[in-house]
């Protein structure tokens, strides 16, 4: 036996009312106490993560068989109390009195307690104990408890708690044959001891000055623990003096800097490969398909519409699962809970947690994968107030519009290019950091929450529980962001493909259809709105395009610059760019023009896939509408002052 | 049991000024038996004598362990200090550790 059990099918449960009716075992501890991984090993890599209804908050849940019949293995989020401080506490605690919707009652818990750090965690122990649930407590790290010499009296906390303590370790799968045989003879008889009256009589004992409930369970804990573990165990120097160097304002900002620019390097070099797999699949699944599909509209539809947002969708999804992967090591490790520690005070100026230099960093790839990892931040008005300044910074789908620009502008000089360049990626920054400080004093108001943050010790990361997370991760942006986005992009086809009779091709590609599709219909209709930013209505129609993909603008503006234009070259993309007219047969990329519309570009969110994952995230149409607006206001008053300052001087 | 005011030993940013900075060495060289968390000399261990904080910040640092009667160990202070407490390491701000009243062990 390994630790792991199989996995049964949810569907061959027996049913009370439509109700899973076997007995449900639930993982309860603080957060980084190991709880995940010992239910990443009870239940292997299969099981599911679900929200809980209405929230953010998580829940892990899997059915396991044991030998003596099945159950059910939920996995809760980490907390410090069952007070109702968090969105997690307050969840967790409807949960264990059994008045959370959709979930059942708990048969059973496992509390599991980081046996490193027993004084600290055994607080939550003892308020769980309280509840009178049938429980079985789990000490973890016991491979790192041995390492360090840290000597338990396992009978002693058994009986103090009331309930069977098993000491295990997660990662090498000590103690866990114990663990399961108890399990799989107590489960179905709930064969443990619900009374607990010492700890009862211990707990009303208070020792401090204020007896609050909290100040008795610490006084309780600091009582058990001393009794229990028989020799001091601080930390180890090395470990204070990492904490003190990884937490410094210079040098810990320092090394995250170069950690996170690192791991960003390897994530977005390493997805390269699978998203140029993806893009050669439905390529050659296009190619398959092609000659086989008879009339231009349905070829359209299926080929420039149904396979090109499907591959758009699949497409984020190694850089999305890359990057959680990544996150979730540096979390394990607990190296990020420092980092937040050493960025916490440069962000905070700009009324920004700590916590969300990770996806502002992020976000120069992408914003969606950005906006998913805003979850690493408690605070819901600190997270908000992320995820809306996040799609100010410049992701790589920016990069071809600052690249056609700034050669558009400056072909001839790489060091002027490079700085239209460099300039577009610094415009976005400050325009971030300016929102957020405008957010903080208008309507998201207030400063973040000040920092408090347990520092778990630095341990070698689980791979298992990495990759299962980031897996979920994935998973999860293509069940909740796909289906939108995928209506979205069929929307954006058709608007650019119909209507086919006035193409003589009835195909996107031709650009005589495109010039007289709805899409193009909408840019000259859109044209006095984008007129005083130096924008005509092929430019309008770019900008429209670009709602699907941002850089789809360049793709959108060569097809009207240029009739079965070669887009292969940059000078074949370019030559026509520069030679585009205006109706009035005006050269339309005038150096104000192209100015202004960098700026538009870099300002402005005209990314629909960005606005449903905010609206996913945030659960409120409101605030993707607001982005919306604002971002798309900032940049209009931008490119205007841009264009009109630029025709002054030049 | 209110020993500072929060205002007076805090810049507008939450961050200790000059003055709070050699209010801090005032205190660690001059090893006050009662003070703040922010002027805790490095090193030194204390007993938690208070929370003087608005109620929600109190239940936060209460749920994080920073109970009256607990003894903490201080590893730094300044715009972020680092104490051991109850065998973990915990993370605040000057603005929290300012609001933490603590009776320094001899």
């Amino acid at each position: 036996m390994n630790g792991s059990l199989p996995i049964i099918d949810e569907f061959d449960l027996p049913r009370v009312g439509g109700q899973v009716s076997v007995p449900c075992v639930m993982l309860v501890g603080q957060p980084n106490c190991g709880k995940t991984s010992l239910y990443n090993r009870l239940s292997g890599l299969k099981g599911h993560t679900a929200n809980f209804a209405g929230t953010t908050v998580e829940i892990a849940e899997a059915f396991i068989s044991l030998k003596s019949g099945k159950c059910q293995l939920i996995d809760l989020p980490g907390i410090y109390s069952l007070s109702d401080g968090s969105p997690e506490e307050e969840i967790t605690n409807r949960v264990l009195i059994g008045k959370q919707p959709g979930v059942p009652a708990a048969d059973m818990l496992l509390v599991v307690i980081d046996a490193t750090r027993l004084q600290h965690q055994l607080a939550l122990a003892g308020e769980l104990r309280r509840l009178e649930l049938p429980t079985v407590i789990v000490l973890n790290m016991l491979d790192e408890v041995q390492k360090r010499q840290i000597q338990l009296k396992i009978d002693v906390l058994a009986e103090e708690l009331s309930a069977p303590v098993f000491a295990v370790s997660t990662r090498t799968g000590q103690g866990m044959d114990d663990l399961l045989r108890y399990l799989d003879k107590a489960v179905l008889t709930a064969d443990t001891t619900p009374k607990v009256p010492a700890l009862s009589e211990g707990l009303a004992r208070c020792n401090a000055c204020r007896g609050c409930p909290v100040t008795a369970q610490c006084s309780w804990a600091d009582d058990i623990s001393s009794r229990v573990q028989t020799t001091t165990a601080p930390p180890p120097e090395w470990l204070v003096k990492a904490d003190l160097l990884l937490t410094g304002t210079f040098w810990g900002f320092l090394t995250f800097l170069v950690t996170m620019s690192l791991l960003f390097v390897v994530v977005f070099s390493v997805a390269a490969y699978p998203m140029e797999w993806i893009d050669d699949a439905f390529a050659l699944l296009a190619g398959l398909i092609e000659p086989a599909i008879p009339g231009s509209l349905w070829k359209s539809f299926l080929l420039d519409g149904l396979l090109a947002s499907v591959g758009g969708i699949l497409v984020f999804v190694p850089q999305i699962f890359l990057l959680f992967f990544g996150i979730n090591l540096l979390e394990e490790s607990g190296y990020l809970s420092r980092a937040v520690v050493a960025s916490d005070r440069t962000m905070r100026r700009f009324g920004l947690p700590g916590q969300a230099f990770i996806p502002m960093l992020s976000a120069h790839a992408c914003a969606i994968p950005a906006i998913l990892s805003t979850r690493y931040i408690k605070s819901f008005r600190d997270r908000l107030r992320t995820i809306l300044i996040l799609p100010f910074l410049s992701c790589s789908a920016r990069l071809p519009v600052y690249l056609m620009v700034s050669t558009l502008l400056f072909g001839d000089s790489s060091i002027l290019a490079a700085l239209v360049l460099a300039s577009g990626y610094i415009v976005g920054l400050i325009a971030a950091l300016m929102f957020s400080v405008l957010l903080g004093r208008t309507v998201v108001r207030g400063v973040p929450d000040s920092l408090l943050i347990e520092l778990p010790p630095l341990r070698k990361p689980s791979l298992l529980s990495a990759l299962k997370s980031a897996s979920h991760r994935s998973f999860q942006f293509i069940k909740r962001a796909g289906g939108v986005i995928l209506v979205i992009s069929m929307i954006l086809w058709g608007a650019s493909s119909l209507p086919l009779e006035d193409s003589p091709s009835g195909s996107l590609t031709d650009s005589t259809g495109f010039k007289s599709s709805y899409l193009a219909q909408a840019g000259r209709f859109a044209e006095p709105i984008f007129k005083p930013l130096g924008f005509d209505w092929q430019i309008t129609v770019g900008v429209l395009s670009s709602f699907a993909a941002r850089e789809a603008v360049v793709s959108s503006l060569s097809m009207m610059a240029s009739s079965q234009e070669s887009m292969e070259s940059e000078e074949g993309l370019i030559g026509p760019l520069r030679n585009m007219t205006r109706d009035d047969g005006t050269v339309l990329f005038t150096v104000p023009t192209a100015l202004s519309l960098l700026v538009f570009f870099v300002l402005a969110l005209q990314c629909f896939p960005t606005q449903v994952v905010t609206y996913r995230e945030t659960g409120s149409l409101r605030w993707p509408a607001l982005q919306f607006l604002i971002m798309g206001g900032i940049a209009w008053l931008a490119s205007f002052a841009v264009y009109h300052g630029a025709k002054l001087f030049l | 049991m209110l020993l500072f005011g929060v205002d007076e030993m805090l810049g507008q940013d939450g961050l200790p000024s000059e003055s709070q900075q050699a209010s801090v060495d005032e205190c660690a060289s001059t090893n006050k038996l009662v003070c703040s968390l922010l002027k805790a000399p490095r090193g030194s261990s204390a007993i938690i004598s208070g929370i003087l904080a608005e109620p929600d910040t109190e239940a936060r640092l209460l749920r994080l362990g920073f109970a009256p009667g607990r003894t903490i160990t201080v590893l730094t202070t300044g715009a972020r200090c680092l104490v051991l407490l109850a065998g973990a390491t915990v993370a605040l701000d000057s603005l929290l550790a300012a609001q933490v009243s603590i009776s320094l062990l001899p």
